[in-house]
């Protein structure tokens, strides 16, 4: 981990009337591995591009290494790109090319001998776990192997900055939890520092270091990814967070008592916070809903439990809180 | 249609092939050189796209459907005095060239635009981010990647021009296809109207599978 590695000054960029990005200020520091989340529409893919300037901001900055690209035009733009790898989607392969050929792109780009080349290419192949596909057109290769010569290709020119532009979304889940696995073994082995939008918060859990959520152009909140998933405050992270985790419950709510909303993370044993305080106050405490799962490496909890209607409530989220977990009343929204 | 006729009609119509290849040689030629360059810049010149530049694609687009709305016949004697400047002659088959060229750069030059439309923008967008030039975009994506689309354009044009070519007769440019008009429609010699037909359908036919079979194994390699 260095210091910063990019910097994102109140950047603005409309299409016409519509503001796409609306004043947004990120700093991303060198190894950092973010993800710009939020709905479609929300502006993380335009964010994105402004960082090799794909789309230029009608205002702001955007410093690499101190450096400002706004204004970069011509051969000093073509250099700035040639050291940031993008991958996508839809992974945007040269059809009639092979896999070896769509690797090499980057570098007859940028004048790299072809002896150099060969060799690059041989290592990158093998890097991305595709040894024997070379001479594999991509219509050849599953969705998962398309992409890691997508990865391969964005890689090829040794940059220090990778933008992924919704990397899994193209996927199904087991594959799109390969390619989540080999870009932070890259981003640990290679000290990149990656930008990683996405639509869905699962796809940035196990990657994320950090979390940037958008909404209607702007990043609306912004923390340590296990933090957000924990004690997400802003409405849309909310509603992002609760689409996936399925923790919404059928209205009106169902049995008595009162419902809290707990949230507890960090500790391996989580759950053992909330048999001890069923023991302390001697009360039953009925699970509606959860669920428990690692996000960045860290356990998380997050369980809806019903207290009985004579338990006394705010003793027992007293207790809960001093044990580290976020707590809310339910009230079934 | 006498003994004489019959035997004549074999050097008639290996001479009126050699006039038919010499029009849409020259033609073919004009298309590769102008007509391709011009497709790509009507493609590239459009709004979004990295050389957008909207006076000089509306400029071309119009020239194009000028050209390509004008009835051949009518465009042959409209451009006779290009033809004069360029083939120093307004007669015989390579002065029919000219108007050829013309016609058969404006038609491909679309149908190119449409081929390299079908590119996959995604594409163009992998090879802006790696730092390509705009010659490089064109030349290693676009073309490289759009080349069977263009090929079956390609194919099109050539058996267009073969259709065109036989109007050529008009300024005397001679052909297989003026053959069959002269001998066997004005003359009533309807075995030779029928040969050259038959000609001309061979050739055709020829052109287009060799056309496909290109086309195909590009798509394969």
């Amino acid at each position: 981990m260095g210091g910063d590695h990019l910097h994102l000054d109140h950047v603005s960029v409309r299409f016409g009337a519509i503001t796409a990005v609306d004043d947004v200020t990120l700093t991303i520091r060198r190894g950092e591995v973010v993800g710009l989340v939020g709905a479609s529409g929300a502006g993380k893919s335009t964010l994105l591009r402004t960082i090799n300037l794909l789309e230029r901001p009608q205002a702001g900055r955007i410093r690499i290494d101190d450096a400002d690209i706004v204004d970069l035009r011509g051969p000093a733009l073509r250099q700035l790109r040639q050291g940031i790898g993008m991958v996508f989607q839809r992974f945007n392969l040269f059809a009639r090319r092979s896999a070896a050929d769509n690797i090499a792109f980057p570098l007859r780009v940028a004048g790299v001998p072809r002896a150099e080349r060969q060799r690059r290419v041989a290592e990158l192949l093998e890097l991305v776990g595709l040894g024997g596909r070379a001479d594999a057109r991509p219509r050849q290769l599953s969705g998962g192997q398309q992409q890691r010569v997508g990865i391969a290709r964005a890689l090829a020119t040794h940059p220090a900055i990778l933008l992924c532009d919704e990397p899994t979304s193209a996927l199904d889940p087991e594959t799109a939890g390969s390619i989540i696995t080999l870009l932070r073994d890259l981003n640990r082995r290679l000290g990149l520092t990656l930008v990683v939008v996405s639509h869905a918060m699962d796809a940035v859990k196990d990657l994320c270091d950090r979390v940037a959520v958008m909404d209607h152009g702007r990043i609306v909140e912004s923390k340590p990814t296990i933090e957000l998933f924990a004690a997400p405050e802003h409405p849309a992270t909310r509603a992002l967070l609760r689409r996936e985790a399925g923790l919404d419950l059928p209205q009106p709510a169902q049995g008595a008592g009162i419902r809290l909303r707990v949230a507890i993370h960090g500790a391996a044993d989580a759950t053992a916070l909330l048999s001890a305080t069923a023991r302390r106050f001697a009360i039953d405490l009925i699970f509606d809903h959860g669920r428990i799962g690692h996000v960045a490496g860290e356990t998380l909890a997050q369980v809806l439990v019903r207290l009985p209607a004579d338990a006394p409530v705010s003793a027992v989220i007293e207790h809960l809180r001093t044990g580290g977990a976020q707590v809310e009343v339910d009230d079934g929204r | 249609m006498d003994a004489e006729s019959w035997a004549t009609l074999p050097r008639e119509l290996g001479h009126a092939l050699g006039e038919t290849g010499l029009m849409v040689g020259v033609a073919t030629l004009a298309t590769a050189v102008l007509g391709l360059p011009i497709g790509v810049l009507l493609f590239v010149t459009e709004r979004g796209l990295f050389l957008a530049n909207r006076p000089l694609r509306l400029l071309v687009s119009f020239l194009t459907n000028v050209i390509r709305s004008t009835p051949f016949v009518i465009l042959l004697v409209l451009l006779l005095p290009l033809t004069q400047i360029i083939a120093g002659t307004t007669i015989g088959p390579l002065a029919a060239s000219v108007p050829l060229s013309v016609a058969a750069v404006a038609f491909f030059a679309r149908l190119a635009e449409a081929a390299l439309r079908e590119v996959d923008p995604g594409m163009i967008e992998a090879a802006l981010s790696a730092g390509a030039t705009s010659r490089r975009l064109i030349i290693d994506v676009l073309v490289w990647e759009a080349l069977p689309g263009l090929v079956r354009a390609g194919t099109i044009t050539l058996i267009s021009l073969i259709g065109l070519s036989a109007m050529a007769g008009i300024v005397g440019g001679g052909g297989v296809g003026d053959l069959a008009i002269r001998f066997g429609y004005y003359r009533y010699e309807t075995p030779t109207m029928v040969a050259t037909v038959v000609v001309l359908v061979v050739l055709v036919q020829l052109i287009q599978w060799f056309g496909d079979w290109l086309a195909k194994r590009l798509e394969r390699h």
